[in-house]
């Protein structure tokens, strides 16, 4: 394996240099330098530490800027690509989502091993199918790819515009997210935050384009990974007293199944499930009299706030009464749109499992259909996605394209094997210092989750006895994990460094989705209709105004908030899968297909799967007034929409190619 | 650190021609173990779902690393040439 010295050394240095970070930064946590102060110094000196790289690699040249000059080597390449891939979402999302939703899910939707699974085993399909291919073509972006080889320039435009919009919605989620860390780091406004981050990421990719980038991701992929280990290490120490966090984990599960059946047939669980489910009930029919029930409650409200001020109640306890949504909600679809949120936060409290799976699952159930659903989609949308295919373009040979997925894969598979294990140890914290706790003697760390301006936890005594079940509890997944330092007791530098791998996943995703949006742009739809025979500097200008542009307009629509991050960035993947897996595969491997073929099979997966999205979204079945039982297919979740565009994208490619020949003939 | 450059007409004034080749064997074995390995793990937690530790160690933490290695063995034998460019 030819490795040239240099870049080894950049990672080697930037490796040194976090760990000595973190030991610096321990070292001031013990002496008592405010919390603020170390966080903030992970944020900082990662974001100029992104930037001062991008600087260095500056560069104007074509070659360099859209594919890295063709010569990176397969580890730093397989490291850049997993820094790529890695999102926010995957990164601090998963060990949430396995301590949530379990390993083989609640018998309705899939579980937590379905994203481990899919998100893993996309990578051999990318290594088997595509890399080497791609590499083979000396293409820039996939729509030039697809462009060629089709001979096309309408496959190439629609192409680009297919690419854009997986990407587009993958970028907003990222965004999203850095904002989030970038808030929580810094203590500044999520809206600030969101821009603060976007000035590291700007400085990356808008200065040294693809060249830029591979360097910057192949520092993040070191901080990503060193984060989540030593965390893991971390944690295991605390808990078992020996490093090894998988055999930490696997210590941890006797207790916490046993625990987790001395819940289920607690009592007091019970009760509070009746008294969760009664509330759904009383939803339920509020939703489908939303008029009738506003005036009720209000009335309701009215007379318990009379009597309140009659009383002379404090303050607090009349803007409590207030704050019911019938009180201050004017429109009546916003209202019914609460209580439907409402509602899905009960479901799950009482849906998910305590340990990690309901109990008496048995046969098959509609959950197993959407576990293969979801796990066919993120596997081929894992392989189709742009700004991961065009990483194949960045070596020097086909060989090394391949090679670069598979050093990819063993960076993803080390970050995941550690996140399996950190929900294990969670869960143990939450099933037996949690549950059972009275209500005024939380948990430090429970107070602390709580009171965070980035709340990760909240609890809500449903049966008023004063003492925290497990559905009593709702856990934020999306971004629990940071909560992760705080309930084990280790410093909060851990805390940092975590956020500075959450932000090293976040930024690096967006720096490759900018890249692969703004050359889209410029290179396959405004140079190959307008300016055919432009010079190639003006492309790489061009290229980077787009990526200011695409920058800035993804960070306005993230401060909107998204609701889900995991949603979107799981319906991005069905999309990339419908879209390109279909025409990628009959396009390499299949003669016969021809551009008729190319353009039916992407329209069509692109359709299908964006219709069964968005008839399926909860905004769009309240104001046509559907239930989920008209739309859902098979009972699939809206993210496996790729499951039905896949094979109608394949059909329609192989149809549409025979067809025009026929008639051709 | 790499220096600076400026820019150049550095794009492949022609590029190679994307061929059709059919799928490698050992590609096309390696998609037939990756959906064997999926499936009979997936098969095997559902058939024991009670058995949280046989999804931690198999599942969660032996079948990433079981990916990796056919990744690794799948992509052993090149299927196109080195010499593209």
């Amino acid at each position: 394996m030819r490795l040239s010295t240099w870049p080894w050394r950049l990672l080697l240095l930037s490796f040194a240099g976090l760990l000595l970070l973190t030991l610096l930064l321990l070292l001031a946590d013990f002496a008592g330098v405010p919390k603020g102060v170390v966080n903030g110094f992970f944020l900082v000196v990662s974001i100029i530490g992104y930037a001062v790289i991008g600087m260095f690699c500056r560069t104007a040249n074509p070659d360099e800027y859209f594919v890295a000059g063709r010569r990176i080597s397969a580890p730093l390449n397989g490291m850049a690509t997993a820094a790529d891939w890695i999102s926010a979402a995957s990164f601090i999302g998963l060990t949430g989502l396995l301590l949530s939703d379990g390993f083989v899910g609640d018998g309705q939707h899939p579980g937590g091993l379905s994203y481990l699974l899919g998100w893993t085993g996309g990578f051999c399909l990318l290594g088997f199918l595509f890399a080497a291919k791609l590499n083979q073509s000396q293409a820039i972006t996939i729509p030039d790819f697809l462009g060629r080889r089709f001979d096309s320039a309408a496959v190439r435009w629609l192409a680009a515009w297919g690419a854009i919009l997986c990407s587009s919605i993958y970028l907003v989620a990222q965004i999203y997210g850095i904002g989030l860390v970038a808030s929580m780091l810094s203590g500044l406004t999520f809206e600030l935050g969101v821009f603060l981050a976007l000035g590291g990421v700007l400085l990356c990719s808008f200065l040294g384009g693809m060249r830029a980038v591979t360097w910057t991701q192949g520092v993040q992929c070191v901080v990503i990974v060193v984060s989540m280990v030593v965390l893991g290490i971390a944690v295991s120490f605390k808990t078992q007293g020996h490093p090894f966090v998988t055999v930490a984990a696997v210590q941890s599960l006797p207790e916490i199944q046993a625990r987790a059946k001395q819940i289920e047939t607690d009592p007091a669980e019970l009760a509070t499930r009746d008294a969760i489910s009664q509330r759904m009930s009383n939803l339920d029919v509020k939703i489908a009299e939303p008029v009738y029930a506003r005036e009720v409650e209000r009335q309701t409200i009215a007379r318990q706030v009379a009597r309140a001020k009659a009383d002379n109640a404090p303050l607090r306890d009349i803007q409590k009464l207030e704050a019911n949504p019938a009180w201050r909600e004017t429109s009546v679809d916003r209202l019914v749109g609460i209580w439907q949120a409402e509602r899905e936060v009960l479901g799950q409290a009482i849906h998910r499992p305590v340990g990690f799976q309901v109990p008496y699952l048995q046969g098959w159930n509609p959950g197993w259909n959407n576990s293969l659903a979801l796990i066919f989609c993120l596997m081929l949308g894992t392989a189709a996605l742009p700004h991961i295919l065009v990483r194949s373009y960045t070596t020097a040979t086909p060989a090394e394209a391949q090679r670069s997925v598979v050093w990819a894969l063993a960076f993803i598979v080390v970050v995941y094997l550690c996140a399996s294990s950190l929900a294990v140890l969670l869960k143990s914290y939450v099933l037996t210092e949690l549950v059972g706790a009275h209500l005024d003697q939380l948990p430090d760390w429970a107070d602390r989750l709580k009171l965070r301006k980035l709340a990760l936890l909240s609890i809500q005594d449903h049966n008023q006895d004063g003492i925290v079940q497990f559905a009593d509890i709702r856990l934020f997944n999306d971004y629990l994990v940071l909560g992760l330092p705080e309930m084990t007791h280790i410093s909060s530098v851990f805390t940092g460094l975590l956020a500075a791998g959450a932000l090293a996943a976040a930024l690096s995703t967006a720096d490759g989705l900018l890249l692969t949006i703004s050359n889209a742009l410029a290179q396959d739809l405004y140079f190959q209709t307008a300016s055919p025979n432009a010079p190639p500097l003006r492309r790489v200008m061009l290229s980077k105004i787009l990526l200011l542009v695409v920058a800035l307009l993804a960070a306005w629509f993230a401060t909107n908030r998204p609701v889900s991050i995991l949603f979107w960035v799981t319906s991005a993947f069905s999309l990339a899968a419908a879209t390109f897996f279909p025409v990628l595969l009959l396009g390499i491997y299949w003669r016969g297909m021809n551009r008729v073929g190319a353009l039916m099979a992407m329209v069509s997966g692109l359709l299908i799967t964006l219709y069964y999205i968005a008839a399926n979204h909860p905004w769009l079945q309240i104001h046509l007034q559907l239930q989920p039982s008209d739309t859902l297919w098979l009972g699939l979740d809206p993210v496996c929409a790729g499951v039905f565009g896949v094979p109608v994208g394949l059909l329609f490619g192989y149809l549409g190619s025979k067809l025009s020949k026929t008639l051709k003939n | 650190m790499p220096q600076p450059s400026t820019a150049s007409e550095s794009e492949a004034p022609h590029p190679p021609a994307i061929e059709v080749t059919a799928l490698p064997r050992r590609a096309l074995w390696g998609v037939v173990g990756l959906v064997a390995l999926t499936v009979g793990s997936l098969g095997l937690a559902w058939l024991f779902p009670d058995v949280t530790l046989l999804h931690f160690l198999w599942v969660a933490q032996a079948v990433p690393v079981l990916y990796l290695l056919l990744a690794w063995w799948g992509t052993q034998s090149a299927p196109v040439t080195d010499d593209a460019s």
